[in-house]
């Protein structure tokens, strides 16, 4: 193979597509076309490509065990372990766990270099573990999320997902068909729009039904329809809004006007991002203080919080960004984010010149922490060494 | 795209030095990085289909994460990691309706120098037939390492995994590679 590789090599200056100036000014011409491209294109190619795995075979279903979390088959290549004592954790062979905290049933099925997820409504963590040699799926109605190592939390309900990613990267393709990158910290939650018909995906879960499926009725029973006396409207979302949730951050940011008016915590939020992704971190900042004076008691004040610190970190506020992330974890101690935000703050105090807070405060991770996954960035910018 | 970005680099001012392009200003980093994300894309695909879209889609990504961009050096090799990303999503689809019976057959690669010789042509051609039966993430670490010349850790960054597992899969390519160029 030593010969193919020089062999290679010797041709690769001209193994090159025939690419200059102007070709380089005409695909950039062409880029709008392109967005507009994306934010119109439909779910159909999701629901084509579970078809055809499907047809191929890679995708199998288990009946259902008691718990809430659907193994892959006997005889896969992964070893699952679902512990005796938590019928709602699975943990896969590479170390991947998910954990269905309430509400239905999450569904895993494998290929040859993907594992597909399921989720109805409900709340569920999901690990997928670095240096995984599989992408992981999850389709929760009609958003659905990519990733090949992350630790994220997933809420969903008749009319939204909300995600949060607690460590690495995600990518979310919404309803609509808009496309996200969500990173440590993003906290985001997805419209379910529009009906939801009938799909492949669900036909083709009927169709391999084990037999002995404890609890396949439960499963694909659809939702009855909600029966109200009267027709209740509920008032249109504003429209900035509505284009932030599709990712149309810069048209969101022309029709958000004032932001003193806003009240709920899921508007100062989603308009807390509308700035962000406009480049106004100081406005972004504002409305993510508002969320922790006005809603001291909501857990989402908790990642307004943490969100605050990632802006203020970016801007070079070093101080400032560690006593935001101090407070994520004075505020919430045993949330998922304490961990993310520690760390955190021990990199930002060692940024600001505050060394002995910077090693006080990575003796408090360490503590708390001891099999942490940053313990070593915080070793070292906490200047705490081995033992 | 507004000069936050620049103001950014600026305020930063702890050894970073700013990229020759402000990371914010689409339109230069455009200019200055798409005939070298086109390269990659093309290097993976060896076909000329669908590589003006992929280039296109990556600097949308890039720009819509641009955010999550803490250090601007390394701009260019995240925008190598998104061509990775958005190249193994083409591949997937291209197979999946390859094999539902849609889409047509993919191009053959060819070398832009004309004068390159029949058999330099022929051995690209070889070597692509078999790549696109490898698994796509073998093909894709092989390609980076062979064919765009990357280092193993280069390799692992772009496709976001250990390098073991880049040398992996990287080992089981070659093996596949070289049972069907001998029975070729």
């Amino acid at each position: 193979m030593t010969n193919l590789h020089d062999r290679l090599a010797e041709i690769r200056d001209d193994f090159r597509p025939d690419w200059d100036e102007e070709k380089t000014q005409q695909v950039l011409e062409g880029v709008p076309a392109r967005r507009r491209y994306r934010r119109n294109r439909k779910l159909a190619a999701v629901a084509t490509v579970c078809l055809a795995l499907v047809a191929s075979g890679l995708l199998l279903s288990r009946g259902a065990q008691d718990g809430g979390v659907t193994a892959p088959n006997d005889g896969s290549d992964m070893v699952v372990e679902v512990p005796d004592d938590d019928p709602n954790v699975l943990v896969l062979a590479d170390g991947s766990r998910v954990t269905k905290k309430d509400g239905e049933r999450v569904e895993l099925v494998e290929g040859a270099s993907e594992t597909r997820m399921t989720m109805g409504d409900g709340r569920s963590s999901f690990e997928i573990t670095a240096g995984a040699d599989r992408t992981y799926f999850l389709t929760v109605g009609k958003v659905e999320i990519e990733t090949a190592r992350a630790r994220f939390d997933v809420e969903s309900d008749a009319s939204s997902v909300k995600v949060l990613v607690l460590d690495g990267t995600i990518e979310v393709v919404t309803a609509t068909g808009a496309e996200r990158t969500l990173t440590s910290g993003a906290r985001e939650e997805f419209a379910t729009e529009g009906e939801v018909a009938a799909t492949p995906e669900e036909a083709s879960r009927d169709d391999i039904a084990e037999p002995g499926d404890a609890q396949p009725a439960e499963v694909r029973e659809p939702k009855p329809e909600p029966v109200a006396a009267e027709p209740i409207e509920a008032p249109a979302p504003p429209k900035w809004s509505v284009l932030a949730e599709r990712g149309d951050w810069k048209e969101a940011a022309a029709q958000l006007g004032s932001t003193e008016d806003i009240e709920e915590i899921e508007m100062l939020l989603l308009a807390a991002d509308v700035k962000r992704y406009n480049d106004q971190p100081q406005a972004a900042i504002i409305l993510l203080d508002r969320v922790a004076r006005e809603f001291p008691d909501d857990k989402r004040a908790t990642i307004a919080q943490f969100q605050k610190g990632r802006i203020e970190m970016q801007l070079g506020k070093y101080a400032q960004a560690a006593r935001s992330w101090q407070k994520v974890s004075e505020m919430s101690p045993s949330s998922s984010l304490a961990e993310d935000s520690l760390s955190r703050e021990v990199e930002a105090w060692f940024r600001a010149g505050d060394k002995v807070t910077a090693k006080e405060r990575a003796r408090t991770y360490l503590e708390r922490f001891p099999n942490g996954y940053r313990t070593e960035m915080v070793r070292r910018y906490g200047g705490v060494a081995k033992p | 795209m507004s000069s936050s970005g620049h103001t950014y680099l600026k305020q930063l001012g702890d050894g970073y030095e700013t990229d020759e392009v402000d990371p914010s200003d689409f339109d230069a980093v455009f200019r200055r990085y798409a005939s070298y994300v086109s390269t990659i894309v093309y290097r993976l695909l060896g076909d000329r289909t669908g590589v003006e879209d992929i280039v296109q889609d990556v600097f949308i990504d890039a720009f819509n994460g641009i955010h999550t961009l803490e250090n601007p050096d390394a701009l260019k090799g995240w925008l190598a990691t998104i061509a990775v990303r958005r190249v193994r999503k083409h591949i997937r689809r291209h197979r999946l309706k390859s094999f539902i019976g849609f889409g047509g057959p993919a191009e053959m690669p060819e070398l832009v120098d004309e004068g390159a010789s029949p058999e330099q042509s022929m051995l690209l051609r070889q070597v692509f037939e078999h790549l696109r039966k490898l698994a796509t993430e073998d093909r894709l670490a092989w390609s980076l390492r062979h064919l765009e010349g990357m280092t193993v850790s280069e390799v692992a960054r772009a496709c976001q995994c250990s390098t073991s597992t880049v040398k992996r899969r990287i080992a089981r390519a070659e093996e596949r590679l070289e049972q069907r160029l001998k029975n070729d």
